[in-house]
């Protein structure tokens, strides 16, 4: 699964670390999604397109091998 | 992290208390004792001694170790998120799974070799999941960008 958190938050310019706790994770939590070494929660991909103002499929995306 | 049942985030300093407490009764103990080496060491008699055994002090540094690796390992990190929780359950998976193949190894090594320190099995199995737990998980939180965080 990929993802463009990196571009939705620097629209909204703000830190990993002002999203991080905005959501309420940390901001290692923030790194790793938008590394893509981690997969997030529905309820955290629920959060973040919340917080962003758009739908979760505009932040995440799935691969063919998904 | 609401689903886990997590000692407040106190402990963490608490356990690494228990745990450099520990090393120092080790580390006392060793040089009062100095011949008393590691495990395997044949005494007088023929009987074959671990560092402690026999003594008052294998009790305190195994307990003091215990209790340590203990609360470092339940308890709540800074932030506890559900990312924490997955770097959690990995860290137990390959504890319990290093701790299965540590087992099955000595039950299976106790039938062809006898010199198998079988009483020390208690003591790891306690302390060897314990111990892999936190070196598992401290290393994932250390090193995010590691493979182990995929």
């Amino acid at each position: 699964m990929t993802n463009n958190l990196r571009v939705q938050r620097a629209i909204k310019n703000i830190t990993q670390g002002e999203l991080a706790d905005a959501i309420g994770v940390s901001r290692q939590t923030i790194q790793s999604i938008e590394g893509g070494k981690y997969c997030p929660s529905t309820i955290l991909a629920l959060k973040l397109s919340q917080y962003f103002e758009v739908t979760v499929e505009q932040i995440f995306q799935l691969e063919k091998e998904d | 992290m609401r689903n886990l049942w997590l000692l407040p985030s106190i402990f963490l300093k608490i356990g690494l208390g228990f745990i450099v407490f520990s090393m120092m009764t080790l580390l006392i103990h060793l040089t009062i004792f100095p011949m008393y080496l590691f495990n395997g060491e044949q005494v007088e008699g023929g009987i074959q001694k671990g560092v402690f055994l026999g003594t008052f002090n294998d009790e305190i540094f195994y307990s003091l170790l215990t209790v340590g690796l203990l609360f470092l390992g339940f308890s709540k990190s800074k932030i506890e998120d559900e990312r924490t929780v997955e770097l959690r359950r990995k860290a137990a998976f390959f504890a319990i799974l290093i701790s299965l193949i540590w087992v099955l190894f000595i039950v299976i090594a106790g039938i062809f070799l006898e010199n198998i320190p079988v009483y020390q099995c208690g003591i790891v199995l306690v302390l060897l999941p314990l111990a892999l737990y936190n070196l598992s998980f401290f290393y994932q939180i250390l090193f995010p960008t590691s493979n182990h965080d995929q």
